[in-house]
């Protein structure tokens, strides 16, 4: 099962070194998280830019694709895989 | 957090620049500077497929003393080993248009671009790139040389690729890589780059067991140990995977890996130009580049540190990266191979060669000889065998000298004319003494750079020449030298303005707009247009900068980047040593030609000699028409032997009847002539130099006027110049003079006044100007006694003159030119004509102007004829002379004149118009067609010519509408009728043409002349008209050569149209009438008003208030309207609609 957030759901997110994240609070719930994977896109400066450093992390017994805005220097859930 | 890698040396060895053309932003010298504010240990330039930035890079890097090496990303043709899935070479996409529009999710998803070149990896010529992106190429190999024998061999591997394929797609074989290597061992590095690699594309498809394979392959290429493999942080999804197979590769091959960021820009803020050439190149705005954008977020130079932080594993792979930099060393210097082998007699050297022919010249060129020759000449000969250029100038003459042995006329041109033994040579024919030249403006020993020497051929035999070079020297010692087409403010606006999707058609307009060349103030002069004042400031986008701002932005961000190569018009390098060695070289567009990968300032840099082979239209027109005189009178005249003092000859330049001329037929030419009355050589080698943009923007002009007409008395800035400047009557004219007013009042020697010359002529600082100014100044008191503020105004005017002067050695040997191009045209004026129609396209004037100019001196021209037209232009006898005009400003010689020239028989010639100038049928079939007339006679008829010929219909169509076949006695609608008959797939008997057909009128005939043939030469289009005009009292050009000022109207065809940036927005028709050509000056104030008018017609009715400034007469335009075809009615009232 996995649900896409539309819009992109704000998380609060806390940083480890290098601004990597060390647990995000999820539906209340905070826990520590992993990074499987990361990577950038920087799209579209030419009508809305979006630079956005994605993450897929792991919790207890769950996968969630979160993103770091760059722009606004938020961060958001995108997609969470349970 | 990146302090704990600082001691890592890292250096970045696949960084692009702009001379990737169009897929990176950076100027070698800015990625340079970059790599040293980011403390980088090394930097290796590697562009695609290119080496063209290599010479500016190595010379940025020396001087930040930064370790650089130089490295080729190729494009492989083929793959390592067997490619049997396709993995490695993308299969052909379907061609465009056939592709699918798949729906999902109810949305319609945008098709990729689609590929537009022909079918992969066949070597064709001409591969169109457009709209393929990167991974759809072959792999990348990325070859990198260390040292200097690793760049011969880096260039020599590039060069063979190159000349393997079309311009601009080097496409590797790994079987030429292996017979390079095999050459070459141990010359080269080798990286698999990380994302376009065989290996890459291997692994990211699963294929572990073939990547492994091609690594075996090209580890065995590249004799194991040199072969890495890379490591590169970009960011993008699912590299993180590709990255551990590669090292892991890597590891199981025993390989090192090399870490990199493959930086396409200096500075993260050039991402959005980055777009930007990508969308030019795929010739897509961004917004539809899709997949063709690269798509890592980061593409600009990193430093060692920062690339760790994210990668903490890959330390090794960067310490390898300073090792490999640790051991650069190139330093591009091949002065001791920079000429081609010159055959010299055995136990000679070069110097006493060149010595021997310059004494060879002294009896023909100065048969009196004289002591202060003898001086000249010693004091050069010992300059360059100093500079060691004796072989050089050897080559010069060996090439002149077989050119005229093979009946191409040539002459040398530019600053060569300074030298003494240039001219014994016979290199040019300027005498340098005679016209007091200075030999250190072409060579001295305190220039960093070597001279040039430019040699001008007949247009349409430069190849012969060039070819002639290639084969005396073998293809691997001669290339011709490239030039980069750049970045400037039109070509910038119009390309960004593609790549942002902007409407094309205001683009064009704004890009209309500007004439300032440089691009990075696009936004400057369009700001000052009201209109697009308002429009930059409009459609405000989320990013707070409205489009048409990111457009200006652009534009100056793209200033000077390379766009792509070119071929120098005539520059040419050969050497002792295979070239392809020193300087990688390519095909030229057609093919045909070896090209340099380097322009004329990297030949320069890396101390090779380059020499100019050009072509000069004027060089053909005057062999072709000696060439008939010879033919039809018996002699040719020897124009070396012309005197300079021929009375005609001045008449002709003074009254400004110059149309054809070489140099002196320009409009703003012959509006001066008359004030400034040439009576001499002296007066027209200045004349050859002031009227040019340069003097007229630096107001040197118009003092010089005044002076020649009398108007103004001759000063000096001060009483020591009166010797320098008297020539030009006080004005500074010649670089020459410069020289001679540092040497002779400010006390520099020689060479450093040419150095003076060359620092006043470039930018310079204001403290440089500084230096200069104290040097002179001091130089003048000390020299002179000039007083101090006296040689601070003189520099202030040298240095305002410095930015356009012109070399005097240039102008005497144009103005020579001119000189006998105007006696040619005086004393054999049908086959001066013949000539410039031959050397077409050339000069100022269109065929049709020139035609009837030659028509108001009594020239007859006769029109195209089957039966009589030679395949090219050619004289004839002429049945009858025709009228000269009434114009007194027609130069007609005297009998005596003429029986002084030889030139009596001359009168009794026509001209006769080619058939190759009919539009579409060309040289080739002209020659076909006269070699059948010569061999079976006569055509007869339409049936006879079609049935001997062959000539398809389009072509028998165009011949009886250009006239060519009224020989036949039927009118051309007929024959149109019965060529569609004779002309059909299946032969029919020509039959009669209906009797209620309408014949072809004048004014058909006359539009079917110019369209096919570019002139009708028995009617000036005006003489249609000429009946109503002069009911409506429009005057004739030539009436207003004697009218007094005031109102007056005028018809006539547009020759010209001139909006000079010196003129603040006036505007200079040309325009002709059937009596003469005359001036039109549209004030920048009306042009909006008038400008409709001039755009939109040919034929035009002006009208006006005549000025006159002593004999030149301007038309200054209040009024203008197209002349229409109702308007040759008898009774048409001729008016301004």
């Amino acid at each position: 099962m996995t649900r896409v957030m539309r819009p992109a759901t704000a998380l609060r997110v806390h940083e480890g070194a290098a601004g990597i994240p060390e647990s995000i609070e999820l539906f209340g719930v905070v826990s520590n998280v992993q990074v499987v994977e990361r990577w950038r896109i920087s799209e579209r400066w030419w009508p809305q830019p979006i630079d956005r450093e994605y993450l897929r992390v792991t919790g207890p017994g769950w996968l969630a694709l979160i993103f770091h805005d760059l722009l606004s220097g938020g961060w958001f859930l995108e997609r969470i895989y349970d | 957090m990146t302090d704990r890698f600082t001691d890592v040396p890292f250096a970045e060895l696949h960084a692009k620049s702009a001379f990737s053309f169009l897929r990176a932003t950076a100027t070698p010298e800015a990625l340079v500077a970059r790599a040293v504010e980011l403390g980088l240990h090394g930097l290796a330039l590697v562009d695609e497929g290119s080496l063209s930035g290599a010479v500016r890079f190595i010379r940025a890097a020396q001087a930040a003393q930064l370790p650089a090496l130089l490295g080729v990303e190729f494009e492989m043709a083929d793959p390592a080993v067997p490619d049997i899935d396709g993995i490695v070479l993308p299969l052909p996409r379907s061609r465009a248009g056939d592709s699918e529009v798949a729906v999902l999710d109810g949305v319609a998803q945008q098709p990729l671009p689609q590929r537009q070149r022909r079918p992969l990896n066949e070597l064709v010529p001409h591969a169109d790139r457009r709209g393929v992106a990167d991974a759809e190429l072959g792999p990348r190999l990325v070859a990198l040389a260390t040292d200097e024998r690793g760049y011969r061999s880096l260039a020599r591997l590039l060069s063979r690729s190159n000349l393997e394929a079309s311009k601009g797609v080097t496409r590797l074989r790994h079987a030429l890589l292996d017979d390079h290597l095999r050459e070459y061992p141990s010359s080269l590095i080798l990286i698999a780059p990380f994302d376009e690699s065989e290996i890459a594309r291997r692994l990211a498809a699963g294929d572990r067991a073939g990547a492994r394979a091609a690594v075996e392959r090209l580890a065995a290429l590249a004799l194991r140990g040199s072969l890495h493999l890379e490591l590169v942080d970009r960011q993008l999804r699912g590299d993180a995977w590709l990255l551990d197979e590669v090292a892991a590769l890597a590891a199981r091959c025993s390989l090192p890996l090399i870490a990199s960021a493959a930086p396409r820009s200096a500075l993260p803020s050039e991402r959005e130009l980055l777009d930007a050439l990508t969308g030019i190149r795929h010739g897509l705005p961004i917004h539809r580049l899709g997949p063709l954008r690269f798509p890592q977020a980061e593409t600009h130079l990193r430093s060692g540190p920062e690339l760790l932080a994210a990668h903490p594993a890959w330390s090794s792979a960067a310490a390898q990266t300073g090792l490999i930099a640790a051991g650069a060393d190139i330093h591009l210097d091949f002065a001791r191979v920079r000429f081609a082998g010159i055959d010299l007699p055995s136990g000679v050297s070069a110097d006493q060669e060149l010595a021997r022919q310059v004494q060879a010249g002294v009896p023909r060129r100065y048969p009196e000889g004289g002591a202060e020759l003898e001086r000249r000449i010693a004091g050069e000969l010992a300059a360059i065998e100093r500079t060691g250029l004796a072989e050089f100038f050897l080559l010069c003459a060996e090439i002149v000298r077989d050119a005229h042995a093979d009946g191409i006329a040539a002459q040398g041109r530019g600053s060569a004319g300074d030298s003494v033994i240039a001219y014994l040579l016979g290199i040019t024919r300027v005498d340098p003494i005679r016209h007091n030249l200075i030999f250190e403006r072409f060579l001295n020993e305190g220039r960093e750079s070597y001279p040039d020497v430019d040699v001008d051929f007949a247009s349409d035999r430069r190849d012969e020449v060039i070819d002639a070079v290639l084969q005396r020297f073998g293809p691997r010692h001669v290339a011709l030298v490239c030039t980069f087409i750049t970045y400037r403010s039109r070509s910038a606006a119009r390309d960004v303005g593609l790549a942002l999707g902007l409407p094309e058609a205001l683009v064009d307009e704004g890009a209309r707009k500007l004439e300032a060349h440089d691009s990075s103030v696009v936004g400057a002069q369009l700001a000052a247009d009201p209109r697009w004042g308002a429009l930059l400031r409009s459609n405000i986008s989320a990013s707070g900068e409205t489009l048409w701002e990111r457009w200006v932005r652009l534009c100056d961000e793209i200033d000077g980047l390379p766009r792509h190569r070119s071929m120098h018009p005539g520059g040419i390098v050969a050497t002792a040593e295979p070239l392809d060695e020193l300087a990688p070289v390519e095909r030229s567009s057609d093919g045909t030609r070896a090209v340099l990968q380097f322009d004329k300032h990297d030949i320069e840099a890396l101390k090779l000699v380059k020499l100019d082979l050009l072509g000069l239209g004027i060089l053909t027109a005057i062999t072709d028409a000696l060439d008939l005189i010879a033919r039809d009178v018996g002699a040719r005249p020897d124009l070396d032997a012309l005197p300079e003092e021929i009375a005609e000859v001045w008449r002709a330049v003074g009254a400004a009847d110059t149309i054809g001329v070489f140099q002196i037929e320009s409009r703003a030419q012959q509006q001066s002539l008359p004030r400034t009355k040439p009576v001499k050589m002296d007066d027209l080698v200045a004349q050859v130099a002031i009227i040019r943009p340069g003097p007229i923007q630096g107001n040197a002009v118009h003092p010089y006027l005044r002076r020649r007409a009398g108007l103004e008395s001759v000063t000096y800035p001060h009483q020591s110049l009166a010797p320098i400047l008297d020539e030009t009557l006080g004005v500074i004219l010649y670089q020459e003079q410069v020289m001679r007013i540092a040497i002779e009042v400010a006390g520099f020697t020689p060479g450093a006044s040419d150095v003076f010359r060359r620092a006043m002529g470039s930018a310079r600082s204001e403290r440089e100007m500084e230096l200069l100014r104290t040097r002179f100044v001091d130089g003048a008191i000390s020299t002179v006694g000039m007083r101090a503020a006296d040689a601070t105004e003189l520099f202030e005017r040298v240095a305002a003159f410095a930015s356009f002067g012109f070399a005097k050695s240039h102008a005497a040997a144009f103005a020579r030119t001119a000189f006998e191009s105007v006696w040619l045209r005086l004393h054999y004026p049908a086959h001066y004509l013949a000539g410039l129609i031959r050397a077409q396209p050339m000069g100022f004037y269109p065929v049709e102007a020139l035609i009837h100019d030659a028509r108001r001196h009594g020239v007859t021209v006769q029109p195209v004829c089957i039966n009589r037209s030679a395949a090219r232009t050619s004289t004839e006898p002429a049945q009858a002379r025709g009228a000269i005009s009434s114009d007194p400003f027609i130069v007609i010689p005297t009998t005596a004149e003429r029986a002084a020239a030889g030139s009596e028989h001359a009168l009794s010639y026509a001209v006769r118009l080619g058939l190759n100038l009919v539009r579409g049928v060309g040289t080739r079939t002209a020659e076909r067609i006269v070699a059948e007339r010569t061999r079976g006679g006569d055509f007869r008829s339409l049936d006879d010519l079609a049935r001997r010929t062959q000539l398809p219909l389009s072509a028998l169509e165009r011949l009886i509408r250009a006239g060519a076949l009224d020989t036949f006695g039927a009118e051309r609608r007929a024959l149109l009728w019965q060529a569609a008959e004779v002309g059909a797939e299946i032969a029919l008997p020509p039959s009669t043409a209906p009797a209620h057909l309408t014949p072809v009128d004048r004014l058909e005939a006359l539009i079917d002349a110019h369209g096919l043939v570019g002139a009708d030469p028995t009617m000036q289009p005006i003489e249609l008209w000429r009946d109503a005009l002069t009911r409506t009292g429009t005057a004739t050009v030539a009436s207003l050569r004697q009218r007094a000022a005031g109102p007056a109207r005028i018809a006539g065809l547009l020759l010209s149209r001139q909006q000079p940036p010196t003129a603040h927005g006036t505007v200079f028709l040309a325009l002709e009438d059937e009596t003469g050509i005359a001036n039109v000056t549209i004030r920048a104030r009306d042009w909006p008003r008038l400008r409709g008018a001039v755009r939109s017609a040919s034929l035009l009715l002006v009208e006006g208030e005549l000025q006159r400034t002593g004999e030149v007469a301007n038309l200054v335009a209040t009024r203008i309207a197209p002349l229409t075809r109702a308007d040759i009615k008898r009774y048409a009232r001729i008016s301004f609609r």
